[in-house]
């Protein structure tokens, strides 16, 4: 049969289909948000181990900001701002299906630190994994974990503090350093308050207050200038770590909020062409989007009151 | 221009898994590491290197790609990437499988990550009926499982048949 001949040269031809061994498939797997691999996790069995597999869930290096509305709403819901700036909804962990009020701790790896009250919990979003811990964990630069310090710990902290001054923690020595500040223009007006996820500070009054954070993997810091009425907040990173002269001043938000701006203002991270900034205070938490192209801010309006934030 | 890369004009062979040998600038080689490591080792260049598992096909798309990236300036990055999306485009799931298994042997980052990049970009938006086939994996599921997995991310298939 002539036709058939002809069917298995084509075939013969075509690009054999080589074994695909389970590192490639999670290699690849691992280009996906992982909302989009929980349906593939109806492939095969196999499949379904790999996506649920805790290593998996510990590789993810992606940036996602998970949202838990405020503790006090009566509504209570988590949601993720994705990689392109959409609002998605997720489930609840199924421990804590009923749970009111969850507290995000922190988070670190993908994974997030839930506080339920007496209980922690360590969540996989995505995966729904939730598992009750007793470690916290935070998240680092260079592998460093850094805070920001003012004058008014002085005397609590067994370190020499002054005013204005990045800290960060070693774990290879198990020492405190001190990491420089960029330039503050000469003036004293600048006092930094507390950056990262973890509000151990208390309020400082009225303040100018500032944040600590990283963006794409750089420390980065928000300060705030005293403009007339209003305050124009400036975002700045520092591209060589540990040098003063690499702080380099990505944007400025001008005007920010007029006279009553309270609380702290933390840099989050960068989605699609937005910068994410965390403004939390005692009458605001909202989530700051600064559009790099067109120079305008944006609030994601949706998410109610924001409690806290993670990283993913 | 030229001139460094004739200054050193080594070469060596590599043999494919059906046969086929290409004889490769050294230059071009050490984009991958794999190669990098042999010929750091002390592996007589002279030698002809074989690769069991790359066939001549996806061979020669390897070395293009290594070619292309060895030969161009790191000021040409918009360049570069145009040359990898055009690269990969058109190309069959068959061939970009070969292509991942290739660059994940020969440890040749790039690629890996754009070959990789691709297949994920393939069968983001597909149903998971279709990535089987496209993955060549067997459904061990029985109906009832598969409907109980499914039940648990109801979330994740919103729109999805």
């Amino acid at each position: 049969m002539e036709w058939g001949r002809t069917e298995v040269t084509e075939t013969e031809q075509k690009t054999r289909f080589p074994d695909v061994p389970e590192e490639i498939i999670l290699r690849i797997l691992l280009e996906l948000p992982i909302w989009y691999l929980l349906r593939f996790r109806c492939v095969s069995k196999c499949w379904c181990f790999l996506i649920s597999d805790p290593p998996f869930s510990l590789s993810v290096q992606r940036r996602h900001v998970i949202v838990a509305s405020h503790y006090y709403q009566p509504e209570f819901s988590l949601r993720c701002i994705n990689d392109d700036g959409s609002i998605m909804e997720i489930p609840r962990p199924k421990p804590l299906q009923f749970a009111g009020c969850l507290r995000i701790g922190g988070s670190c790896n993908g994974l997030v630190l839930l506080n339920y009250r007496e209980d922690l919990f360590m969540w996989n979003p995505f995966t729904g994994c939730c598992k009750k811990r007793k470690i916290v964990s935070c998240a680092l630069v260079n592998e460093r974990l850094h805070w920001l310090v003012t004058e008014s710990n002085i005397r609590e902290d067994p370190f020499s503090l002054v005013t204005n001054l990045i800290v960060c923690f070693v774990p290879q020595t198990n020492k405190f350093v001190k990491v420089p500040m960029p330039d503050c223009d000469g003036t004293r007006e600048h006092t930094y308050e507390l950056g990262f996820n973890k509000g151990f500070f208390d309020r400082l009054g009225n303040l100018n207050k500032v944040g600590l954070g990283a963006l794409n993997g750089y420390l980065s810091l928000v300060r705030c200038r005293n403009n007339k009425m209003f305050y124009d907040i400036e975002v700045l990173v520092m591209k060589q770590y540990g040098e003063k002269e690499y702080w380099t001043s990505l944007f400025i938000i001008p005007e920010f909020i007029g006279g009553c701006f309270e609380g702290k203002l933390v840099p989050l991270c960068c989605i699609k062409d937005m910068v994410l900034l965390l403004h939390s205070g005692p009458k605001i938490d909202v989530i700051v989007a600064w559009d790099l192209n067109k120079n305008r801010k944006g609030f994601f309006q949706s998410l109610m009151t924001v409690h806290i934030l993670t990283l993913l | 221009m030229a001139s460094s890369i004739e200054n050193n004009n080594e070469k060596l062979t590599l043999k494919s898994s059906d046969g086929e040998e290409f004889l490769v600038e050294k230059h071009v080689a050490l984009q991958s590491t794999l190669l990098q490591n042999m010929l750091d080792s002390d592996c007589s260049s002279a030698d002809v290197i074989p690769l069991p598992k790359i066939d001549a096909r996806t061979l020669a798309l390897v070395l293009g790609y290594c070619k292309k990236h060895a030969d161009a300036s790191s000021s040409k990055q918009g360049e570069l990437n145009s040359f990898d999306s055009e690269f990969l485009k058109d190309m069959d799931m068959g061939a970009l499988f070969n292509l991942v298994l290739a660059a994940n042997f020969m440890e040749i980052k790039g690629l890996l990550d754009i070959a990789a990049q691709k297949i994920a970009d393939t069968i983001k938006d597909k149903p998971h009926q279709e990535v089987r086939e496209i993955f060549h994996v067997e459904n061990d599921y029985t109906p009832e499982e598969e409907a109980a997995v499914r039940e648990e991310n109801r979330w994740a298939f919103e729109g999805f048949p």
